[in-house]
């Protein structure tokens, strides 16, 4: 009996697979594709990405033509930044450019006033951050506030190398272009550790192994 | 919408006015007694899109308490129950103001270490299968003023915790428009970057974008606030908010790090120990009491303790509350469904008699990390740290009910 019943089974089952076969050769049934995506993204080259939205390497690739020096920068920042990060890049209100990440000092004795009324202020450029190429990338992105992109590349290069010399980092006579900016050493540099999680989200086990390559496979592990 | 209410309402009025006369003819005695005001005149009208009302004026954002040049705004997290927050009320950062983009005009692109460099209108993304899911975004900066302060500052819950907000998102798996633009297989980060003045960018692992990313387009059911990301921002539960950028415009596949000034500095975490752990971005296991809670005023009796907890890296497990400043711990009732990543609410029943007391709650997560102290996380963290702050939360109620922000 069950053998006759798994006969039937099997025969309903190619029936019915008969009548889909015939129903989808019907030439004006909708398409249902079961494809993960309906692929509608546009081909893109990337050179029509324009220079401003590429972006900024730290070994300086996509840094632009140009060069600037902390004589012209500190024109660049009184004019355009000190009224926002103070006149020598300590006083605020915004983001203290000028220091280390625990600038306000433990000798000072308003230390616990000064973090409470200013926090963003104890963290700085100079102090923390691992390459100079950042400070480039993000003043020409988003600076100054309120107008971003209006400065030229030179006068980008100039206010760059005057935080730098103020941090310490570049010397007064010093001068920065596209391929002495990645050069420049910075003091975060040795103190930065990568959060395990990302670094272990980032470790290719196997580098060798496709991910996901093929098109609309819907998988890309 | 003006002269078709105003049509709308006389023609009620004269209907009403209508079944009045019946009644009057009908019965000529008193007015009748027991009515509220608002039972005896007709209402307000509606509107097109529709505003909390005059007797909750209260429950709003507020800023930041201590501005640091740019905007913060704080989830009232004391008014609010449930586990989702109105989309009028999510916490909200931003570090170059709100973008007016034309949807129109916008587009995201998908380039760098790619097959094929594809570019995405709006109009093309909606006709992409759509996902849903609940998720919390918590800034990492959140309870950043119990993390520095040296003394524990009298301030309302949402004033010290209120950047961590949940919604029910819906989008577009990251994965599925990775697939089509193809992988390049040495491809391990991503760099991604809004539309915004200021172009808010940030480095981010493939790997698990690939696994659990978004596409956010819409927002507890509507399209995307202007304040969180419209058109499009990437969602990725358990981040912190700065790494789910907004206004998305491009996402470029690499195999480093662009080294943002985010990640560089502001959304680093300066440790104990000196070094400056970078691209951290997993929001650990952590619970606030909402009520009672910082400056508000308890009476005597029966109430529950009721409070938040989440993880970014998994479902809450356990919930834990003391109220006697961490001298013996019950474990709480947790509200079903505990989902990953999003907003779980607990809750325990409590009889107050003017007793001194202090509340904290300590979450666990299904991965066994369980909230630290506040000495532990600065056993960790510097003293001017302040991000990825996950320390138990304590309020101190004294003999009158008063209940402050406290350290223990």
């Amino acid at each position: 009996m069950p053998k006759i019943a798994l006969l039937a089974l099997i025969a309903f089952t190619t029936a019915v697979f008969a009548v889909n076969a015939a129903l989808s050769q019907v030439s004006d049934q909708p398409a249902i594709t079961g494809s993960p995506t309906p692929a509608l993204g546009q081909p893109f080259e990337e050179v029509d990405l324009p220079e401003a939205l590429r972006t900024i390497w730290p070994d300086g690739r996509n840094l632009p033509e140009g060069r600037g020096g902390v004589a012209e920068g500190a024109q660049v920042y009184a004019q355009q930044c000190a009224s926002c990060h103070g006149a020598t890049g300590v006083e605020g209100p915004n983001a203290r450019l000028i220091g280390s990440d625990g600038v306000f000092g433990f000798g000072d004795p308003l230390r616990p006033v000064r973090i409470n009324s200013h926090p963003i202020l104890i963290l700085s450029a100079g102090g923390m951050w691992p390459h100079a190429t950042s400070l480039f990338a993000y003043v020409r992105r988003a600076m100054p506030y309120g107008a971003p992109g209006t400065l030229t590349d030179n006068e980008i290069y100039a206010v760059t190398a005057w935080i730098l010399y103020r941090n310490g980092v570049l010397p007064k006579a010093g001068v920065l272009d596209r391929s002495s900016l990645p050069q420049v050493s910075m003091p975060g540099a040795a103190r930065v550790v990568l959060d395990p999680e990302t670094a272990a989200a980032v470790h290719h086990p196997n580098p060798t192994r496709s991910r996901g390559t093929q098109s609309n496979a819907g998988s890309a592990d | 919408m003006r002269p078709y209410a105003n049509k709308l309402r006389l023609n009620r009025r004269s209907l009403l006015a209508g079944l009045t006369g019946a009644a009057v003819t009908a019965q000529t005695s008193a007015a009748q007694d027991g009515l509220m005001p608002w039972m005896q005149t007709l209402g307000d009208d509606d509107l097109p899109y529709g505003l909390p009302g005059p007797r909750v004026a209260n429950v709003v954002r507020r800023p930041a308490a201590d501005s640091p040049g740019f905007e913060i705004w704080h989830t009232p997290l004391e008014h609010l129950r449930g586990t989702i927050t109105p989309n009028g009320l999510h916490f909200a950062v931003h570090h170059n103001g709100i973008p007016d983009i034309d949807p129109a005009e916008h587009r995201l692109v998908l380039h760098g270490m790619v097959a094929r460099p594809l570019s995405f209108d709006l109009n093309s993304l909606a006709r992409y299968p759509l996902v849903t899911r609940t998720a919390f975004i918590e800034c990492a900066g959140n309870s950043a003023t119990n993390a520095v302060s040296p003394w524990a500052r009298d301030m309302t819950l949402g004033d010290v915790s209120g950047q961590i907000s949940a919604a029910e998102w819906t989008g577009i798996p990251l994965r599925i428009l990775f697939d089509e633009a193809g992988i390049d297989p040495a491809a391990t980060w991503v760099i991604a970057e809004g539309a915004d003045g200021g172009r808010h960018m940030r480095s981010l692992p493939l790997r698990p974008l690939v696994a659990e990313g978004m596409l956010a387009l819409y927002q507890n059911g509507e399209p995307l606030r202007p304040s969180q990301g419209y058109p499009m921002r990437i969602l990725m539960p358990g981040w912190e908010g700065n790494a789910q950028i907004k206004w998305l415009h491009r996402l470029e596949l690499a195999d480093r790090p662009a080294w943002s000034k985010d990640e560089s500095g502001l959304y680093a975490d300066p440790l104990a120990n000196g070094k400056l752990r970078m691209m951290s971005l997993a929001m650990s296991v952590k619970s606030v009491i909402t009520a009672p809670s910082g400056q508000q005023v308890i009476a005597p009796g029966p109430r529950q303790i009721e409070g938040l907890a989440w993880s970014g890296r998994g479902r809450i497990a356990r919930v834990e509350l003391s109220v006697d400043g961490g001298r013996t711990w019950t474990e709480a009732r947790l509200q079903a469904p505990v989902q990953p990543k999003a907003l779980t609410r607990f809750s325990l029943p409590w009889d107050w008699h003017n007793e001194r007391a202090i509340l904290m709650s300590r979450a666990t997560d299904e991965t066994g990390d369980m909230q630290p102290t506040r000495d532990i996380w600065h056993d960790i963290f510097a003293g001017h740290s302040f991000n990825h702050f996950n320390a138990i939360q304590a309020w101190s109620i004294n003999r009158s009910g008063e209940v402050k922000n406290h350290y223990a």
